[in-house]
């Protein structure tokens, strides 16, 4: 009790320092400069804010960063609430994160994970083994009693406390689609499309429901953006045919219902997916968000009036392996090709590796600083 | 043609269709008609899982249409298996395969591992998640040629490189090939860590293999 009583003191010191730190940065330039609330608002909006918002997209990073085994933040929030406190206020850009993609939502339906000592866990045993045996067994969630789901969303409550309104806290919810993989197995769920789409579609029905159900519980915590992801839609997996079949018309539900709980609402889809960003964007999120596989300019072109676009600095190859000065290069092509006229965030590729060095995320947020700000 | 060429074609067909129907049936000919086992999986079942490649790599096909295709192969592989006349004097070329650890994506290294096998390599499937030391362990026991790893995940692929060092670090470097593959690995990033060899994708496994391992 000690323990979390002094983790609890730190944060919220941390969280004084933090907004403190914005008041005054706010009282000495003479020219107005917004807080990262406004700023990334601004961008949803698809007007201009004073420069353009940076969010790398950090999990494990920030764990580690704060001394953190990421097996320890999977039980404990102050402990994960601090590290993204922490990694905030030191490298300065423009979101917190609630403890994201660990499909919580998959295992408070009966799925298990595999917790590793150092790592983001996976499922290990799917819920849905035989469709009519499994079907009627499942049960949508009560988010604030199943599984870890009370734990993220006291996590959520924690960060909208420490920072809100100044700095806007992100709530992450699965696509429909990735839940349905996650309880299903992804293999199996893809050879489903084929030899059983009847009964997957009964599944993502049940999926689609049940993260509305933890949507709204999220929103509800604080959450001023949901993160709607899912790596199972990409390019480089299923048609843009079996998108179009099996996944839009759940996700727009999906995403529609979170607008209508006055949250906004970013679509992440990995991989290649240049030939479904117009379908993307259809789903009425109010941003889209991509990877180093899709260019920023022909997304801007595409969609660009009608969404903001996040993306796509590369974590794996970039941030990870090369040095802040080819961190910088990367994000001035980026800022390049997309932010002008508002509406661009600059943003990373996908979830960000522990072992990324500090230096580039530094490089990344400075790199705004020096090459995004609007005139 | 000959009726044993009609039969290859058409057992390619049943895979680039993924018809498991029809390459059970297919398959249970070859058998009745006595036609060599070895030359139905290589100039029938091999030759439509490379047209499946040659469609996912057009973006005609996609994951869901190659895991068709796979099973319906894999079908017509276990009924035709146990009728290849092994050469007694051959030994196969082992390739111990793996998603590394942290990693649980393993439908492109199942689909390697379906190609290597219907070419009649010996393959050490370590399946998922597979702790470091395990690689160097296996390729050793089985006095393997060429170790396969894959990553999915940019928060794994550094296991990679791990391996490579284990490798190093135990004198075993020389003795072993090195190959690696997954989306968010790159040729680049191949050399970068010391391995010999990136695949694009499942379809390339094959002839990498062939390549790393010629005398």
């Amino acid at each position: 009790m000690t323990y979390i009583a002094n983790q609890k003191i730190r944060i919220n010191n941390l969280f004084k320092i933090i907004t403190y730190k914005y008041q005054l940065a706010r009282k000495m330039s003479k020219k107005e400069e917004m807080t990262p609330y406004e700023r990334l608002m601004a961008a949803f909006e698809l007007k201009k804010p004073d420069r353009v918002p940076v969010t790398p997209f950090v999990r494990e990073w920030c764990v580690r960063q704060a001394g953190y085994k990421f097996s320890e933040v999977m039980n404990n929030t102050e402990k994960y609430v601090y590290s993204q406190l922490y990694s905030i206020r030191k490298y300065g850009y423009d979101m917190v994160l609630d403890l994201l993609a660990v499909h919580a939502e998959s295992e408070a339906m009966g799925s298990v994970l595999k917790i590793p000592d150092d790592s983001p866990p996976s499922v290990d045993i799917p819920a849905v083994n035989d469709y009519s045996k499994d079907l009627p067994k499942i049960r949508i969630p009560h988010p604030r009693r199943d599984g870890r789901l009370p734990l993220i969303l006291k996590g959520t409550e924690r960060l909208k406390e420490a920072v809100g309104g100044t700095i806007p806290v992100m709530g992450y919810v699965q696509a429909c689609w990735r839940h349905t993989c996650m309880m299903r197995g992804t293999e199996r769920a893809l050879l489903d499309m084929k030899k059983n789409p009847d009964a997957l579609k009964e599944l993502l029905d049940i999926a689609t429901e049940s993260c509305i159900v933890y949507g709204e519980a999220v929103v509800e915590a604080g959450a001023d953006l949901i993160w709607v992801s899912d790596p199972t839609s990409s390019g480089d997996m299923i048609s843009k045919k079996a998108f179009e079949e099996f996944v839009y018309p759940f996700l727009r539900r999906q995403i529609r219902a979170f607008k209508r709980m006055g949250t906004k609402v970013f679509l992440h889809i990995c991989g290649n997916v240049n030939d479904r960003l117009e379908t993307m964007a259809n789903t009425g999120a109010d941003a889209i968000s991509v990877d180093e596989k899709v260019d920023l300019a022909r997304a801007k072109d595409l969609i660009g009036k009608r969404v903001c676009i996040m993306g796509n600095i590369s974590p794996g190859v970039t941030l990870l392996q090369k040095t802040p000065q080819d961190v910088e290069q990367e994000c001035k092509v980026a800022l390049e090709k997309a932010m002008e006229g508002g509406g661009f965030v600059l943003a990373s590729g996908c979830i960000i590796p522990a072992a990324v060095p500090g230096e580039n995320i530094a490089a990344m947020v400075n790199s705004v600083k020096k090459y995004g700000v609007y005139q | 043609m000959s009726e044993k060429r009609e039969l290859f074609e058409k057992l390619a067909k049943s895979v680039v269709d993924g018809d498991e129907e029809g390459a059970r049936q297919l398959a249970e000919e070859v058998v009745k008609r006595n036609i060599d086992a070895y030359e139905a999986i290589m100039e029938g079942l091999a030759v439509g899982m490379n047209k499946v490649s040659e469609l996912y790599e057009k973006g005609e096909y996609y994951v869901p249409e190659v895991l068709l295709s796979a099973s319906a192969m894999n079908v017509a592989v276990e009924i035709l298996k146990p009728h290849i006349k092994i050469d007694k004097t051959a030994k196969p070329i082992a390739v111990v395969l793996g998603v590394v650890e942290g990693d649980i994506h393993d439908i492109g290294k199942n689909l390697v591992k379906i190609m290597l096998d219907a070419a009649g390599y010996k393959v050490i499937d370590l399946g998922k998640d597979v702790p470091i030391g395990e690689f160097v362990k296996a390729a050793r026991d089985n006095g393997a040629e060429v170790i396969g790893m894959s990553a999915l995940m940019t928060t794994t692929m550094p296991g990679m490189k791990k391996v490579v060092d284990q490798l190093v670090a135990s004198n075993y470097r020389d003795k072993v090939k090195v190959m690696i593959g997954g989306a968010p690995t790159t040729m680049e990033y191949a050399k970068s860590i010391g391995a010999d060899m990136w695949g694009k994708d499942a379809s390339s496994a094959v002839g990498i293999v062939k390549s790393l391992t010629a005398r």
